[in-house]
């Protein structure tokens, strides 16, 4: 299944004094779906949050081992190494749809603004091939100029979608993208996500197992900051090796 | 399973309602009066005012100075001062106030200097105004030599509200929800592009609102300005702005002496006799209607900007 986009190794994580995750290893397929499963402060989220050094933005976090992200091998939380530049290389979509209540074209082109250097036309070339990547230009192609607040819920999440796109992320990060959804917006966001593995590596945290066994192809369980399992979700879900691994899929907790 | 429910005793159920109801109605009751007091002596004051001033509101009180004849006085020097005052003030207390709150709210870090700084604004806010007067005679006219003018004045009150404006710009930066920083963040943002394109213009509102807020407690300050000064009887105007010779903008206006309304209004108070009475509500008039108008004008932009943007 293809080369290795990135990589955990050994990977820990303190809040203050609090250890949330503990010596992750967990391989990252280049132009896969991997979920993150696991019940509610597993270390999921938290995972997925190292590797574009949100935590940096909150006082008292602490990184320990290595998140390798590929084909450079740059350690992602290296103390030498940029957020920022981590950020332009790895793109984000969180739990709620948070578009900036500015218009739909202003929200798809802020992260090459950001940028600088980059002249109005190159901008604007960007902006429809994002929003066609996810799956949105044909409803908003004639209201560019309309607040990204008008959009319905799921509209709003592929618009987060069609931003974060919009840079050409190496690394796309999901953070429970339709957990404030309808049923029929989650289901768009679910074929969306099936179209974009292609072209694109993905992280995707899920509190829902069937969307991890219709979306993804490899699964990582945490458990109480631990990665408990990974394999292929197919394996993973029908034969899994570990007990504990077992009993959160069959509901006995969580 | 069936248990027996005991049947409710519905008639002690209803009384206990009424009676808890009742202390509902009287406390609301309690409370319109409390609201009262405060609105009656608001009104009382407003009527006592316009009873004594309202006569002597001619076009002409607005564009004569004053004089030692009751009848011929005006308030051209006071408001024109007012004005000029309240330009510096804003001009130095807005930047000042807006990036001192950007700095404790975006960038400043959880730290016992920070946690200093924030107490020591919270208190600044509450020393009394004439203190601040002192501190202006010690520092703008003694140690800085910038004279009793209208910078001094302006600058005088700029501290004196800047307190003020932090703290509602802080409030107004705390009401953008962390989800838009991140998302910003996410995208590879610097800290100041995420303030600059995102969390300053979604808070426009309640900074504006602040800054209103702030200009409208210094237009009525006396005691300060007392303090540095201020003289009480001007018969001129500071420099205009614009002159006809190149190159036609001044800034000498700055550099003049002035006086402002409460000011104006102190000293017409302070004379004997009745015939300047009239004078004095009349400007007391004037000065109210400017700070009603300035809180509704915030009341205005907050309900404006808040309809834009709701979170």
């Amino acid at each position: 299944m293809g080369d290795l986009k990135a990589e955990a190794i050994g990977l820990d994580f303190h809040y203050g004094e609090f250890q949330a995750l503990h010596a992750i290893d967990l391989p990252i397929h280049e132009n896969a779906v991997t979920a993150l499963i696991g019940p509610s402060g597993c270390g999921k989220s938290t995972f997925l949050r190292c590797c574009n050094r949100m935590h940096d933005l909150y006082d008292g976090s602490r990184y320990g081992g290595e998140v390798k992200l590929y084909p450079d091998g740059v350690n992602i939380v290296g103390d030498d190494v940029d957020p920022i530049e981590m950020r332009m290389r790895i793109g984000m979509v969180f739990q709620k749809p948070n578009p900036f209540p500015k218009s739909i074209y202003d929200n798809v082109a802020f992260g090459l603004r950001t940028r600088g250097g980059l002249a109005r036309s190159e901008i604007a070339d960007a902006v429809e091939p994002a929003l066609k990547s996810a799956a949105l230009w044909d409803e908003v192609k004639d209201r560019l100029q309309e607040s990204a607040w008008k959009l319905s819920g799921g509209q709003q999440q592929r618009l987060c979608i069609a931003r974060a796109l919009a840079t050409g992320p190496e690394l796309l990060l999901l953070d429970e993208p339709t957990s404030a959804l309808d049923p029929i917006a989650t289901a768009g966001i679910e074929e969306l996500i099936l179209a974009l593995r292609k072209r694109i590596t993905i992280v995707i945290v899920t509190h829902n197992m069937q969307q991890a066994t219709r979306i993804s192809d490899w699964t990582a369980f945490f458990y109480l900051g631990r990665l408990v399992e990974f394999g292929a979700t197919k394996q993973l879900f029908v034969k899994p090796e570990k007990a504990e691994t077992e009993a959160y899929l069959t509901g006995r907790f969580g | 399973m069936s248990q027996a429910v005991p049947t409710p005793d519905l008639v002690a159920l209803r009384r206990g309602i009424r009676r808890r109801v009742l202390f509902d109605k009287l406390f609301s009751l309690f409370g319109w009066a409390c609201l009262a007091v405060g609105l009656l002596t608001l009104a009382a004051l407003l009527v006592d005012l316009a009873v004594d001033g309202l006569p002597h509101l001619r076009w002409d009180f607005f564009t004569s100075f004053p004089s030692r004849k009751a009848e011929r006085a005006g308030i051209l020097s006071a408001w024109v001062g007012t004005v000029a005052v309240m330009i510096v003030t804003g001009m130095a207390a807005i930047p000042l106030g807006v990036a001192a709150a950007v700095y404790l709210e975006e960038y400043g870090s959880r730290n016992w200097v920070n946690d200093i700084i924030e107490i020591s604004v919270t208190n600044l806010a509450g020393v009394p105004s004439i203190v601040f007067g002192l501190l202006a005679l010690g520092f703008f006219i003694y140690a800085m030599d910038l004279g009793r003018s209208v910078l001094t004045g302006g600058l005088t009150l700029a501290i004196l509200v800047l307190p003020i404006v932090i703290v509602a710009t802080r409030e107004a930066l705390r009401a953008v929800p962390f989800g838009v920083r991140e998302a910003a963040f996410a995208l590879g943002a610097t800290k100041w592009q995420t303030v600059w394109h995102h969390v300053l213009p979604y808070s426009l509102g309640g900074v504006a609102t602040g800054v209103i807020i702030a200009l409208a407690r210094a237009i009525g300050e006396t005691a300060p300005l007392i303090t540095i000064g201020a003289l009480t009887y001007i018969a001129f105007l500071p420099t205009s702005p614009i002159q006809s010779q190149p190159p036609f903008v001044s800034f000498q206006w700055t550099d003049d002496p002035f006086t402002v309304l409460p000011i104006q209004m102190f000293n017409w108070i302070s004379r004997p006799g009745d015939d300047f009475q009239g004078n004095a509500a009349a400007a007391g008039l004037v000065l109210l209607v400017m700070t009603l108008m300035m809180n509704g004008g915030a009341i205005w932009l907050r309900y404006r900007l808040r309809k834009r943007i709701r979170w």
